[in-house]
């Protein structure tokens, strides 16, 4: 008995040692503070490393729709048009020389430059750009990107099945709905013409004042006809095509080559992508072109994209240099490891905790958007109050609060949308105000953001409860009703702006009569839910296609053609006439009149509650630099809205990378300070 | 063999309720840009209007004929996607159980051999950490300490995450073979990635198997120390044998019983994929893979790793019927 109690005591001093020992080393080992090493000399000089979150669905410009496969077409592929700096809303010639509009608004000519070649050694020339342009539109991606062709192009809207209600006949593979007559109308319409073989017409079937834009999007990239030509097979049980092409094979499942290969002649080639290691590896095209400012062949010969889904890992790998740029989330304020929090809250300023990173943007030179300095992104996320809510029955249901356009108005007052910015995405967004995010046309700054104004909120609904607009709309404290708000499950941001709204419309329910539940959703019911109309309140986000605004009015509010507008009822036929007539107005100050009038018009509706516009940032290695007077933002020093991720030809990598005795005996010695760091704090 | 059918039957129904029944299926092939216009469409080529058992039927009956879906996030078909990762987790889960049978075992006799002395309360507690341990915290310190801060004080530092070397392998490319890269790597001697790929395995495998370490340790001790007291160790010891001979012909063989059961749970717990270790060490096998998949709605493919994940189990569950005979020849089938 007393041996048996002597080794407990033993034990349990072992234990407490033990433990304390660990904590100690703790303590001492893991840094109390920013810990200041001194400026790390390059590594990998021949390699630009990108830690990112996800990979691309497909590399096919004529389907690709995300931005992890943007991000590549853009350094592989080129446009006939390109953007200019890091102006998203400015477009120049890139693989044409000069284009012209045709009086009538419907045709665009372009000239095209000479002496330019794929990287498969093929020349470049209009046979290609008709290849290109009518591959997209024959294989008809119905959740691709080729609407912002087929829409408006000559025989486009009535070949795709996106428009003219046939539904496609297979979304898992390739439609035999498509018939030959159908892809021969397509073209005998001519929508695409080759003129001589450096000049090529492309015909519209109204005029476009987006066009331009579409033009400089990935989904009208050039791609090699000769390379893709080489992989494909014709189809056999009678679906149209034309040589290279086959109607609705959007799924690359008559020829997958293209979706994971790219013949280009942009600055960089593909060289592989390894899907399960997620790796994407990408080598200098060493008979680029150069581009239209000729600045010769891109300065880092390598560039690897990597898949890392731990943002902890990404950051480490980033802070040891292992990683050029990493993809670290504002959220959760990881990235105040890199900017220092207070100047932040304080200033709006990006100021860079350690000379190994750099940040921007900085200001002066860019500009504060609305106090912050940060570069705005074409991005709005907003909550949508369904004006039609529909039951279990799939029938709209008997109460419908948003028809009243009191109640939406009184939970867009409830929102307060400053500590939604402050304390959920750190900071690291804009307030809201219309459709359009600024710095794309049709951005009216002087509608200012809604209040966060609870009394008017709570007058509100309680008119709308004793006058409702119909009975069945009535409530009141004796005969209550709930409102649902709507999240899908693990999206922290948008289950605490609910919640937000939630507190303040609950906070007063016992005088209204109305109360708020939050609700969260699995993905798949939240987006079932969502198509059957069956979801009071939802939030979701609009990022860019093209630069234009029409790009954004149309989902948003276009009673027919609308995605949102059409999940939450909205129609106001007005409206729906001003975004038809805007899209044909090929004068600037017109268009934005009416864009501004219509965009009000929105607003005086309270159909939609914004939230916050994207916003962009980069911290990166201090060793990377942007080319100066670079044609096109690369993405680390400056920024256009227009391109996804980085534009690699304008990166260098700067400084010797340490190799040898004396270089290491150096990096040990300035590693000294860092060491002995470690040693004060130890004695603590 | 009749159960493990049933198993694996069970296993579709319910992978097949949860995301077939239950909810919405057509959500499951609709993307937030997906047209109205489509539905109709989509509903048709799926046959989504069809009587559930006999969509069930049809998923089983594909099943079987090697049809196991497409994967979307992919743009592979589901078995494609599977075994194109299948060696990255075996190779890991091998090393990881490895290393974890060879010390966890030793570790376990001298715990039950030493009882109640200081080597067995330092296996205890290191036991005791192991089960307690969350191994995506592990993972992170682990990859904090020898990568991050070693990297810092300029010592020799360990990968922090993946595979291989991307920038050293565009030099050194690796020729695949059968698939496991240190297999591969000597076949081909190419010794420059070998170490590569060794070293990049040295942490994740580390942090898979230190919980199977706890565990196997335990029962390996709890088991020794049952069996110790047995009578005909007494019988042994009282005749004469030597201590050595009584501990490991006698005691071992027995006391391995428990121990084999947990091992081969473990191994298939290990196969299956970690989905937390794979994330956090962006190794690319299955359980990164489920996880990716969860994260797109993949349900194709979540329902073939749910599926392959039990055939594992339940093969592995086979294996230690099959190994408990030989271990006990008193055990028949």
């Amino acid at each position: 008995m007393s041996r048996k109690a002597i080794t407990k005591v033993q034990a349990a001093i072992v234990i407490v040692v033990i433990v304390a020992a660990v904590a100690a080393g703790a303590y001492f080992t893991i840094p109390q503070g920013p810990v200041t090493p001194p400026v790390a000399p390059v590594q990998n000089p021949d390699t630009f490393i990108e830690e990112t979150i996800g990979q691309p669905d497909t590399l096919d410009p004529a389907t690709d729709y995300e931005t992890a496969g943007a991000n590549l077409i853009q350094n592989v592929y080129e446009q006939l048009l390109f953007f200019k700096g890091d102006k998203a809303d400015q477009v120049v010639p890139w693989l044409a020389e000069s284009y012209d509009l045709s009086p009538d608004g419907l045709t665009y000519t372009f000239h095209l430059r000479s002496g330019i070649t794929f990287t498969d050694g093929t020349p470049f020339n209009a046979d290609a750009v008709y290849f290109s342009i009518m591959r997209a539109i024959i294989m008809d991606d119905p959740d691709g990107p080729v609407w912002a062709v087929s829409q408006v192009i000559r025989g486009g809207a009535s070949y795709s099945k996106q428009y003219n209600n046939a539904g496609p006949s297979a979304p898992d593979g390739y439609g035999d709905t498509y018939t030959q007559a159908q892809v021969d109308d397509l073209v005998n319409a001519k929508p695409v013409e080759v003129l001589d073989p450096m000049t090529v017409a492309i015909h519209l079937e109204r005029p476009y004042a987006g066009w331009t834009f579409v033009m400089a999007f990935s989904v009208t990239a050039i791609v090699s006809p000769t390379a893709i030509k080489a992989h494909w097979t014709a189809p056999t049980d009678g679906t149209g095509y034309l040589e290279g092409m086959t109607a609705g094979d959007y799924h690359n499942e008559l020829n997958p080559w293209p979706s994971e290969n790219m013949v280009g002649t942009g600055p960089y080639m593909l060289s592989s992508w390894d899907k399960a290691t997620q790796t994407l590896i990408m080598v200098r095209n060493e008979n680029y072109w150069g581009g239209p400012d000729k600045r010769g062949l891109a300065p880092i010969p390598n560039v690897i994209i990597k898949g890392i889904d731990d943002a902890n890992t990404r950051i480490l790998d980033f802070k040891a240099g292992a990683a050029d740029v990493a993809a670290i989330p504002a959220t959760g304020g990881l990235i105040f490891q890199f900017v220092d929090e207070d100047t932040w809250f304080s200033t709006g300023n990006l100021k860079v905790l350690s000379p190994d990173y750099q940040v921007y943007p900085q200001c002066p030179p860019s500009q504060p958007v609305q106090n912050k300095c940060l570069w705005p992104a074409f991005a709005n996320y907003f909550m949508g109050f369904n004006q039609k809510i529909r039951g279990a029955d799939r029938q709209p249901q008997a109460f419908q609060p948003f028809s009243d356009i009191r109640i939406r108005k009184a939970f867009t007052l409830a929102f307060n949308r400053t500590s939604y910015i402050n304390d959920v995405v750190q900071g690291f967004a804009i307030p809201a105000t219309q459709i359009i995010p600024p710095g794309m046309f049709g951005y009216d700054p002087s509608i200012g953001e809604t209040p966060y104004d609870p009394d008017t909120a709570k007058q509100l609904l309680m008119e709308a409860g004793a006058n409702p607009t119909v009975p069945e709309n009535a409530f009141s404290p004796d005969a209550p009703q709930t409102v649902e708000i709507s999240y899908n499950l693990g999206n922290t941001a948008r289950e605490t702006a609910a919640t937000i709204i939630a507190n303040t419309v609950n906070g007063f329910a016992e005088d209204t009569g109305l109360y708020a539940r939050v609700v969260g959703l699995a993905w798949p019911q939240f987006l079932g839910a969502l198509r059957a109309r069956q979801i009071s309140v939802f939030f979701l986000g609009w990022i860019v296609d093209y630069v234009d605004p029409d790009d954004f009015l149309v989902p948003f509010a276009h009673a027919s053609a609308g995605t949102f507008a059409l999940r939450m009822a909205y129609n106001n036929p007005d409206v729906t006439k001003m975004i038809d007539e805007q899209a044909t107005i090929s004068d600037p100050t017109q268009r934005l009149e009416v864009i501004n009038k219509l965009q009000r018009m929105v607003n005086d509706d309270w159909a939609f509650l914004w939230l916050t516009y994207g916003t962009a940032s980069q911290v990166s290695r201090a060793w990377v630099h942007e080319r100066a007077g670079a044609s096109v933002a690369a993405g680390i020093s400056s920024y256009n809205q227009a391109i996804y991720g980085y534009y690699f030809y304008e990166i260098e990598k700067g400084g010797q990378a340490s190799t040898g005795l004396i270089q290491t005996l150096l990096s040990t010695f300035q590693l000294l300070p860092a060491i002995s760091s470690f040693f004060v704090k130890k004695s603590h | 063999m009749f159960l493990l059918v049933f198993v694996l039957i069970g296993v579709t129904m319910i992978t097949f309720f949860l995301s077939q029944v239950l909810l919405d299926p057509l959500a499951l092939y609709m993307t937030e840009r997906t047209r109205e216009d489509a539905i109709p469409a989509i509903i048709a080529y799926y046959h989504l209007n069809d009587p559930w058992p006999i969509r069930y039927v049809t998923y089983v009956w594909n099943l079987l004929q090697g049809d196991w879906g497409y994967s979307r996030s992919l743009s592979q078909p589901v078995l494609v996607g599977m075994a194109a990762r299948f060696p990255a987790t075996m190779e890991l889960a091998t090393i990881a159980i490895i290393w974890t049978l060879v010390a966890g075992i030793p570790f376990g006799i001298i715990s039950a051999l030493k009882n109640n002395k200081l080597p067995d309360h330092v296996s205890r507690l290191v036991a005791l950490t192991g089960v307690s341990t969350p191994v995506f915290w592990l993972g992170l310190i682990l990859q904090l300490v020898f990568f991050y801060y070693f990297y810092l004080l300029g010592l020799p530092h360990l990968p922090s995450s993946g595979r291989y070397d991307t920038t050293l392998e565009i030099k050194n490319p690796v020729q695949q073979i059968t698939g496991f890269m240190v297999l591969d790597t000597l076949l081909t001697g190419n010794l420059v990635m070998f170490q590569d790929v060794l070293a990049h395995l040295v942490l994740p495998s580390f942090a898979l198997g230190f919980i199977s370490l706890g565990v196997i340790m335990r029962i390996m001790r709890s088991s020794m120390l049952e069996v110790l007291r047995q009578d005909y160790i007494i019988l042994a010891r009282s005749k004469g044998l030597s201590e050595r001979v009584v501990i490991y012909r006698h005691a071992l063989k027995n006391a391995m019983i428990p121990t084999v059961t947990i091992a081969g749970l473990a191994v298939a717990g290990l196969l299956g994929g970690a989905p937390l270790t794979e994330t956090v060490f962006a190794w690319p096998g299955m359980g990164r893979l489920a996880v990716n998949a969860i994260g797109r709605n993949d349900a194709p493919l979540i329902m073939g790793f749910t599926l392959i994940a039990a055939l594992i189990l339940v093969s592995a569950n086979l294996i230690v019927d099959i190994l408990y005979a030989y271990l006990d020849p008193r055990i028949k089938y």
